[in-house]
């Protein structure tokens, strides 16, 4: 009776991870330092081609790079969250065959431990795999917007609006997107 | 409405009579600034000399084209016209053209231009000043006329760095941009891709047994 | 641009230190200049304070003259400017007036003799980039967008 609890607070476990919105820390230091990654590349267009002084704009440039990185981590974590079951779905039966002939000269190991690696390994490639579109989707968006409001929409105002403006529009927007369901 | 009309007529009347006056003043010789050597009832040469820049900014050691247009306002052929313009001074290189030129006989109503090519050595507010011109009137007269051009003004000469940080390309810098943006974005891209061709590849696979 | 040009000639007539000035870079001006200094030699002596014109697809310019270095000039709109040979014949007042008759009746010119004929060459100017950086930004932009949407696209569908 508790071997059988217990693996079901096992299944139980995984399947709340699986549908949690809450993040592991590595997955959270992973997605915020990647957030401030490309929240500062920007600082770069605005220092060379808008001719924004970097020293007396750093103030500037330090508050909106933060403000970016929050709502870019926000951004990776929705999205990673509405793609990672769309993955789940898709990738079960494969990652299933290959678990199965992983584990198929292991005779050792009961079925229920093999399914439960099975479920695990599931939850990590859909999880893996979920991560690293996030990261990439919003950062090919993020840099493009960049683009697109400062050298063409917001090209008449001054550097130092122009930056705060699209990088945080382009921040924003993409935090209000990755709430949106698919 | 009849103050105005009378107003009106108050007005043409004295207009009629200033003409009048003009006219009389012109043939008798005696009004203050024309020649003695144009035959009555005509126009001695005049020459409006316009100097302009043709330019939307004037860069250090950048081309700039002075472009200068006279025109013979009078009914009499000027002729001897010299052009000279002193104001391109040590500060100024000639790139093109001459600074003093004889144009020699420019017909009533026509126009005639030259052309000039200066590069700045040096940067800052500029007073661009007039050019003079010196002529006759007519084949017989030897007074020497003289004119001046009309004077572009102070202008602002760019230094070379100020104009090229602003409207150069940039090319060096968006291909920095450029290097910049692969890693974040190509690496999750490739991270994602190869899970994801690597279970679709077991799926094809399995498909095929 | 200084060419140094020995041009023989009809008549007897021959050019000499041709000097020929473009501007060719035109980021910072409205008109392209079009410049040519030359001297002349007529029947062995140097022509000094002779009025020249110069004429070229019809127009017909008055010629400058420093103590016998002759200046044929003009500008042309950016919009408007050609780039390469402009033939120019140069004339003295008898061809001069030859010509404008010509033009008044509408009959050709080309019979006209001209006391020599010359070239001025405009290699062309530089007017900014042809396809601006950013514009290139933007396109590439445009594309890892497209990537991305269709992938994410074809991942929930």
């Amino acid at each position: 009776m508790s071997g059988k609890g217990k693996q079901f607070t096992r299944e139980e476990e995984l399947l709340l991870q699986d549908f949690s919105r809450n993040v592991s820390t590595k997955s959270n230091a992973l997605f915020y330092g990647n957030a401030f990654i490309v929240s500062a590349i920007p600082i770069w267009l605005f220092w060379r081609i808008h001719l924004m002084d970097i020293i007396t704009s750093s103030p500037v440039f330090l508050l909106v790079t933060c403000l970016s990185t929050w709502l870019m981590a926000f951004a990776y974590r929705n999205t990673k969250f509405s793609l990672k079951h769309k993955v789940a779905v898709k990738r079960e039966e494969a990652v299933t065959l290959e678990m199965n002939k992983r584990l198929a000269d292991d005779k050792k190991m009961s079925k229920k431990e093999k399914d439960e690696r099975i479920l695990w390994k599931k939850n990590e490639v859909a999880d893996y795999e979920a991560t690293t579109f996030s990261i990439f989707y919003n950062n090919a968006l993020f840099l493009a917007l960049i683009i697109f409001a400062s050298f063409y929409i917001l090209r008449s105002f001054s550097p130092a609006v122009n930056y705060v403006l699209s990088v945080s529009a382009a921040g924003g927007l993409l935090a209000l997107l990755s709430t949106g369901t698919q | 409405m009849s103050w105005t009309a009378g107003r009106n007529y108050v007005t043409a009347v004295a207009l009629a009579l200033a003409m009048l006056m003009m006219v009389s003043g012109d043939s008798s010789g005696g009004t203050p600034g024309t020649l003695n050597s144009a035959p009555a009832g005509e126009e001695p040469a005049r020459l409006l000399i316009s100097k302009q820049l043709l330019n939307k900014y004037v860069v250090e050691n950048m081309d700039v084209v002075i472009k200068y247009s006279i025109f013979n306002v009078g009914s009499v052929t000027a002729t001897n016209v010299l052009l000279k313009d002193s104001s391109f001074g040590p500060d100024f290189k000639v790139a093109g053209g001459q600074t003093e030129v004889n144009l020699g006989r420019i017909p009533p109503s026509a126009n005639v231009t030259h052309t000039l090519v200066v590069k700045p050595l040096k940067f800052g507010y500029y007073n661009f000043t007039a050019a003079q011109v010196s002529y006759a009137s007519g084949d017989e007269s030897n007074e020497i006329l003289q004119g001046y051009s009309s004077e572009p003004g102070e202008g602002y000469i760019a230094p070379f760095r100020e104009f090229d940080k602003r409207f150069s390309p940039h090319l060096l810098d968006w291909a920095a941009f450029a290097i910049m943006s692969l890693p974040p974005l190509f690496i999750p891209f490739m991270l994602w891709h190869s899970s994801k061709s690597k279970y679709e590849a077991v799926l094809s696979a399995k498909k095929l047994k | 641009m200084r060419i140094f040009n020995f041009v023989f000639t009809a008549a007897s007539c021959q050019v000499s230190n041709q000097r020929t000035y473009t501007t060719q870079d035109a980021s910072v001006l409205t008109s392209i200049a079009y410049i040519t200094e030359f001297e002349l030699t007529c029947d062995g002596k140097k022509v000094v304070g002779t009025q020249l014109y110069a004429e070229s697809q019809g127009s017909i310019l008055q010629v400058a003259e420093n103590k016998g270095n002759y200046q044929v000039s003009w500008t042309e709109d950016l919009a408007l400017a050609t780039k390469g040979d402009h033939a120019l014949r140069i004339l003295d007042d008898e061809g001069v007036s030859v010509v404008r008759k010509a033009q008044k009746t509408g009959s050709s010119t080309d019979g006209v003799t001209p006391l020599l004929s010359l070239t001025l060459n405009h290699p062309g100017a530089y007017t900014g980039p042809w396809l601006s950086s950013e514009h290139l930004a933007a396109i590439m932009g445009v594309v890892v967008v497209y990537v991305a949407v269709t992938s994410k696209s074809k991942l929930l569908a």
